[in-house]
């Protein structure tokens, strides 16, 4: 165990939290929207949402870490597994079901 | 928005993209072998967080753009390159996040943990980046 504080955490928290919030709010529009070219321009752009939403998730989860962590030293090898496992189904997912 | 100064933008946000991906390959090699951050490494950091972020507030300006006077042709003649166009927005913006964040970890907090979990972002950022860019190929040549 070795000491990793809890900014950093917060941090990669943020961004795993994006990563996720994005993917989700893609694969529920992705169930519930018209197949591609039968709308053509909608009032709102659903891309800029989901940008803002998942930077909202992401602000709200790095300040809760931060705030409510209460343990200074963390493990940090299933972190960077934790980490790369998301990023990859993310990845994997988005590609499938653009 | 005028077609020619459109593509031109489109042009632009490709190569600084693409420079961008360049720079970041530097710290994504050289932060292993640093016990303090090097000036170059600080700077190839800086400069592959500035260009991505660059690239990507780009993408977004000229986003309304494409979807108004770009999706509809592409729709008609080459939907895939449409659904293609698609997955390389999503994965920009994880490609955006992770750099932003695998940037500030390097450049912010000392430290071979932090150092490892900031490469393993700036990776990922950099992985996804390639993704984008083959894919940004593609639908500029359809």
């Amino acid at each position: 165990m070795k000491s990793f504080p809890r900014l950093p955490m917060s941090i990669v928290c943020a961004v795993m939290v994006a990563t996720l919030s994005y993917t989700i709010q893609r694969l529920v529009d992705a169930q519930n929207e018209p197949p591609m070219g039968t709308v053509l321009l909608q009032a709102s752009i659903p891309y800029y949402w989901r940008i803002a939403m998942s930077t909202l998730h992401a602000l709200a989860a790095g300040i809760l870490v931060y705030t409510l962590s209460p343990k200074r030293n963390v493990n940090i090898v299933p972190m960077v597994w934790c980490l790369s496992f998301v990023f990859l189904v993310c990845i994997a997912s988005l590609i499938a079901i653009p | 928005m005028n077609p020619f100064f459109y593509e031109i933008c489109t042009r632009i946000h490709g190569h600084i993209a693409i420079l961008g991906l360049a720079v970041l390959l530097h710290p994504i090699l050289s932060l292993p072998k640093q016990q303090r951050l090097r000036r170059g490494t600080k700077w190839s950091i800086w400069l592959s967080m500035l260009f991505v972020l660059c690239a990507y507030a780009m993408g977004l300006w000229l986003y309304p753009e494409y979807r108004s006077a770009i999706k509809p042709r592409l729709i008609a003649d080459h939907i895939a390159m449409a659904y293609m166009f698609e997955r390389k927005e999503h994965l920009a913006f994880l490609c955006c996040f992770s750099v932003l964040g695998g940037g500030l970890l390097s450049l912010f907090f000392d430290g071979s943990q932090s150092r490892t979990v900031a490469r393993v972002l700036l990776l990922w950022g950099w992985i996804c980046g390639v993704l984008v860019a083959g894919m940004g190929i593609l639908v500029a040549a359809a």
